[in-house]
């Protein structure tokens, strides 16, 4: 996989900081906020400085039990090509069914038939996708009963039958450690490591008793540990900061992206 | 709701301005508690309790341009970033106010920089400051100003009258001319004391704006506006504002937001003449002050 080094996810309320941000090698954009015909200032001038730029899905719901809308993956191909991306990515989720959107990346039932309709999902958006998919893992509050694989063997399966790359979310993972009991080691272990395309670091803050990846929030230490186990296995081509909202100063966000690159080494 | 302007009472620290915000500009002339005219007791020359930026904003460019100050003040002070595209968004952790005109606008990101302006130019915390410089003397408020423009309109009647009069009842020309003469002159003195501004509020933009250039950035936006000019630049541009973040700023109209007293407004340049307050260097499309501004509604 291509190397990519250390990036932070754009958004248009920190478009300056990240255009300023010392040492940002690539920078995700999310695919739904975007206009193919009406990109943002701010992300062209990153591909002219030579960033890549990495458009991220949230809504093709890949694990749904309806076809993949092909008006979405068309829209994610479409800025794949305008931004000359090297991958795109989306989640192993659904968010929507019966015609309701759910606002939530959902996670699936771990059972193989459930593998099976993602795994048919991810072939067919592959065929309209001009680059590498890459998917990620999510953060639970639940796991669906009856699962057959664990979150590791359900991914390692996924890669198998469809050739895509991960994106590793280690926030997510230690959310579902925290939450769910997932083993973290395990999971490390299970997945291919040498499909990773790269990782997400982000933010979150316990709420009565539940550990919540909220985006908000400064990375916490216990997220970087993840991070130190994944690397302590492989040298990943690309990490990135994830913040969504309540933006801190760009001295804050300098310091989470200096404090990935320590782990990183 | 805002029913007094006392910057003190927001946040426990002293206000930013205490700490200095440069000394250039003003300071040089003695208005605001930058100024060589300042006395011990943070007063001026006038005996007046030293202007703050929001406050010489409003009275060089009304609620819209002590918006725009209050703005500006926030990004300085790092509690706003400001995106290429003119979304103004809190910072985390920085979201303290030292002004309640600050405090509103905290409370209204994140908004477009335009409508960021326009919400809190026609704020009940904008109205507070408005009430604040009326009881200072500094703003003439909207009753008198009413009482005013109708005692014009009586005298233009009687002169009006004065006409009619002479062909109905054929009135020595003396009568009726001096008549029309005086009803002239009173009219003349009333529309000058309809202006919006007192004569010392007038006298502070005349000093404000004798700092036609300035190193620091709240007098620049005060004086001018963020559509004004300064030596030719956009005070926008002068403070780093990008183009499409400055394009979402509105001049504001005539008679725009709560009780505006009619004072019509537009962004100002350091050039040119104020032609409701008759001060100079001032600006480029009359008002005379209070009710205008470069960025707002």
């Amino acid at each position: 996989m291509e190397k990519l080094g250390v990036g932070i996810g754009w958004r248009p309320e920190i478009d300056l900081t990240v255009e300023q941000l010392p040492g940002v090698d690539f920078v995700e954009v999310v695919a739904e906020n975007l206009h193919v015909s009406h990109l943002p200032e701010s992300v062209l001038l990153l591909r002219e400085r030579g960033v890549p730029v990495l458009p991220h899905a949230v809504s093709l719901s890949l694990g749904g039990a309806e076809p993949v809308d092909a008006q979405r993956v068309a829209h994610l191909a479409a800025l794949a090509e305008a931004l000359d991306a090297p991958l795109v990515s989306d989640h192993v989720c659904f968010v929507r069914a019966g015609g309701l959107d759910s606002g939530h990346l959902m996670p699936l039932p771990r059972t193989r038939d459930a593998l099976d309709v993602l795994v048919a999902n991810v072939k067919a958006a592959r065929q309209d996708l001009p680059v590498p998919l890459a998917l990620e893992n999510v953060a639970a509050l639940l796991e669906w009963p009856d699962g057959e694989l664990t979150e590791g063997q359900f991914l390692a399966e996924l890669v198998d039958r469809t050739d895509c790359h991960l994106l590793i979310d280690v926030a997510n993972l230690y959310a579902n450690a925290r939450n769910l009991g997932t083993d973290v080691s395990r999971f490390l272990d299970e997945i291919p490591l040498e499909r990773l395309a790269y990782v997400h670091v982000a933010g979150g803050e316990e709420h009565q008793g539940v550990y919540h990846d909220t985006h908000a929030h400064a990375v916490i230490p216990e997220v970087l540990d993840v991070l130190a186990q994944l690397r302590a296995r492989v040298d990943p081509p690309g990490v990135l900061l994830e913040r969504d909202d309540d933006y801190p100063a760009d001295a804050e966000l300098a310091g989470e992206l200096a404090a990935i690159r320590a782990v990183l080494g | 709701m805002a029913n007094s302007w006392t910057p003190a009472s927001v946040g426990s620290t002293p206000e930013p301005w205490h700490a200095g915000h440069g000394q250039a500009g003003l300071g040089q002339h003695g208005l605001g508690r930058h100024g060589s005219g300042q006395n011990g007791s943070g007063q001026n020359a006038l005996g007046q309790n030293a202007l703050e930026p929001e406050e010489q904003a409003f009275l060089a460019g009304g609620p819209g341009r002590a918006a725009e100050v209050a703005v500006v003040a926030l990004l300085d002070a790092g509690a706003l970033r400001i995106s290429r595209e003119g979304l103004v968004s809190g910072v985390q952790g920085h979201g303290r106010a030292r002004t309640p005109l600050q405090a509103c606008v905290l409370r209204s990101v994140p908004r477009s920089l335009g409508d960021l302006i326009s919400v809190t130019a026609d704020s009940a915390e904008a109205q507070a400051l408005r009430q604040h410089l009326i009881s200072r003397g500094l703003v003439v408020s909207p009753g008198r100003r009413r009482a005013v423009r109708r005692a014009r309109q009586l005298v233009v009647a009687a002169a009006v009258g004065a006409v009619f009069a002479k062909i109905a009842l054929d009135l020595p020309f003396a009568v009726a001319g001096g008549a029309v003469v005086g009803a002239l002159l009173v009219s003349l003195v009333l529309g000058r004391a309809r202006r919006p501004l007192t004569g010392a509020g007038r006298l502070a933009v005349r000093r404000l704006r004798q700092a036609t250039v300035s190193s620091d950035r709240l007098v620049l936006v005060a004086a001018y506006g963020l559509l004004g000019r300064v030596e030719r630049r956009y005070v926008w541009s002068v403070l780093g504002i990008e183009p499409s973040a400055a394009a979402t700023l509105r001049r504001r109209t005539s008679g725009s937001g709560p009780d505006s007293g009619g004072c019509g407004g537009c962004s100002t340049s350091s050039s040119g003449s104020d032609s409701g307050s008759s001060d100079s260097g001032g600006s480029s499309c009359g008002g005379g002050g209070c009710g205008g501004g470069g960025g707002g509604d």
